[in-house]
């Protein structure tokens, strides 16, 4: 019977093993803090600094497309950036053409998570913001929303017409709008070539981590004024805004897994190429 | 005790039980999940056509009676006789997706990202100046790793480098968007994470590790068994 190495051994460890490991090392910052270093990227912040750089009172169509696989991670960006919008007293429409219940993150944001701030900067529903909910046809209805809003949606999420909302009587078509918010997923590549595109509108992207790299072309073409992603871009907002909030607060599991992960990958690329050098002379006939 | 938070600490675990093996709970649970996806996809949908097809439609209204009947056309997919009805609104979908799609599409994806590219390479920052190298260099290698009319093979050496060169650059841009889909899980991981150990559903952690150590003690004793009795 052979003796087996350390290598072979973590070759071939249970990868039930390296799941229990990996929970219980992201379980630490849930008790206790780490407080892992985070660093503002230059897409975030012109993101911040193009919205910042808005005249108070301006009119924001915020488009959210996302599931709720996409909740975890966009929706701290959505809260991070809704807040700033809040506290430039902005007009906000929002809407989702790809994704149906991407319809229930702007109630959530503003009667959920946000409500303090919200009461507190005297929003009122139909007056400063409005939520249009779901309209179906992706490219289509996006397309249909620029020319003329009320093609495509007559009434809001809770069933309203529009014409009853104070704040819609401004708009009749995107270019009413002077800013637009993209959050999401699906409807990412529509909305660049729908919205941005032919209509110029100064468009800014909250995205997936798993988007990021797709979508930072579109920033370094200058086709977007700003772009982050993730729970990391929730962390970077909120740190640009210095207003804490749950990026910031979740960054230390995330970073933390990450961490261990690259170190599993170290580890297991040394086994691998061990255990390949050791097996190689063995297999051309050469003795140890 | 939340009871909401109870259900969704349940789902979570029942969920995560796939790490450590198949099982029927998971399968349970996987179930609920596309399920409720789906229903909740569809009760939207059907919200939709019924406020801005049927309500226009029964107060006169005639135009919605166009895309009603288009979508009631895609059904005859199912009945042999007429399969060929089904057609025309996916002629009419597909017709227009395509030509929208035209529209913005080059815009954005080809003359913004030309423009973008064809760059001054020297600049007075010196790292954007070594981004821009490794642009030039990447848009050239990886351009000419698809250079399928000339036999790579038989050409000269400066090319097979270049063309290696692309590999490369390309293997890194696939490796970055695996690490960002990592941390996009990590994300999802987070939350749930955060969920049953944050709140009252860390009760549940307990009850999660007591079923998995029952069922790892039967297992093993169901072995042994089984192993006396071949012996």
């Amino acid at each position: 019977m052979t003796e087996k190495s350390i290598f072979s051994k973590l070759d071939n460890i249970d990868r039930r093993i390296l799941w229990l490991i990996f929970i219980a090392f992201c379980s630490i910052p849930v008790f206790y803090p780490l407080g892992l270093p985070i660093t503002v990227t230059k897409p975030t912040l012109d993101l911040v600094n193009a919205i910042k750089a808005l005249p108070d009172g301006s009119k924001i169509f915020f488009e959210d497309d996302y599931t709720p696989l996409g909740h975890q991670e966009v929706t701290p960006e959505c809260i991070a950036i809704v807040r700033l919008l809040i506290s430039k007293k902005m007009y906000i429409v929002f809407a989702s053409f790809y994704t149906p219940e991407a319809a229930l993150w702007p109630p959530y944001i503003f009667n959920v998570a946000l409500s303090k701030e919200v009461e507190a900067a005297n929003y009122k529903y139909g007056v400063n913001y409005a939520f249009l909910g779901f309209i179906p046809g992706g490219d289509t209805s996006v397309s249909a929303f620029c020319l003329k809003i009320r093609q495509v949606a007559n009434v809001d999420y809770y069933g309203t017409p529009l014409d009853q909302l104070p704040i819609m009587n401004n708009f009749e078509k995107i270019q009413d709008f002077n800013f637009c918010v993209t959050s999401g997923s699906t409807g990412l590549a529509g909305m660049l070539s729908q919205m941005q595109a032919p209509y110029k509108m100064p468009m800014v992207i909250l995205c997936m981590g798993n988007d990021y790299s797709n979508m930072v072309r579109y920033y370094q073409a200058g086709a977007i004024k700003g772009l982050t992603s993730g729970l990391r871009g929730a962390a970077e907002i909120e740190m640009a805004l210095n207003t804490p909030g749950e990026g910031m607060s979740s960054m230390d599991i995330v970073q933390g897994g990450f961490l261990l992960l690259v170190t599993f990958i170290i580890i297991g690329n040394i086994s691998y190429f061990v255990a390949k050098y050791r097996s190689k002379p063995l297999q051309e006939g050469n003795k140890r | 005790m939340n009871v909401e938070i109870l259900i969704a600490g349940v789902c979570t675990l029942g969920v995560w039980s796939y790490l450590y093996k198949m099982n029927p709970v998971f399968r349970v649970f996987e179930s609920i999940f596309i399920a409720t996806a789906m229903g909740t996809s569809f009760a939207f949908a059907l919200n939709y056509v019924i406020t801005n097809a049927w309500y226009p439609l029964s107060k006169g209204n005639m135009i919605g009676l166009i895309p009603l009947l288009l979508g009631a056309m895609c059904f005859f997919t199912f009945v042999k006789k007429y399969r060929y009805l089904y057609r025309i609104p996916i002629a009419f979908c597909v017709g227009i997706g395509t030509a929208l799609g035209m529209r913005g599409a080059i815009q954005v994806n080809l003359f913004d990202q030309i423009r973008a590219t064809i760059t001054p390479i020297i600049v007075s920052d010196p790292l954007n100046t070594f981004n821009n190298i490794i642009i030039l260099f990447g848009f050239i290698s990886v351009l000419t790793y698809f250079i399928f009319t000339i036999r790579q093979r038989t050409t000269s050496k400066t090319i097979m480098t270049l063309s290696n060169l692309g590999r490369y650059f390309m293997m890194a841009g696939f490796g970055c968007e695996v690490g960002q889909g990592f941390l996009t899980r990590m994300a999802y991981f987070n939350g749930r994470l955060q969920l049953l150990e944050r709140t009252d559903a860390i009760y549940l952690i307990p009850i999660a590790i007591a079923i998995v150590i029952a069922d790892f003690t039967l297992v093993r004793q169901r072995r042994g068994k089984a192993s006396q009795d071949r012996a």
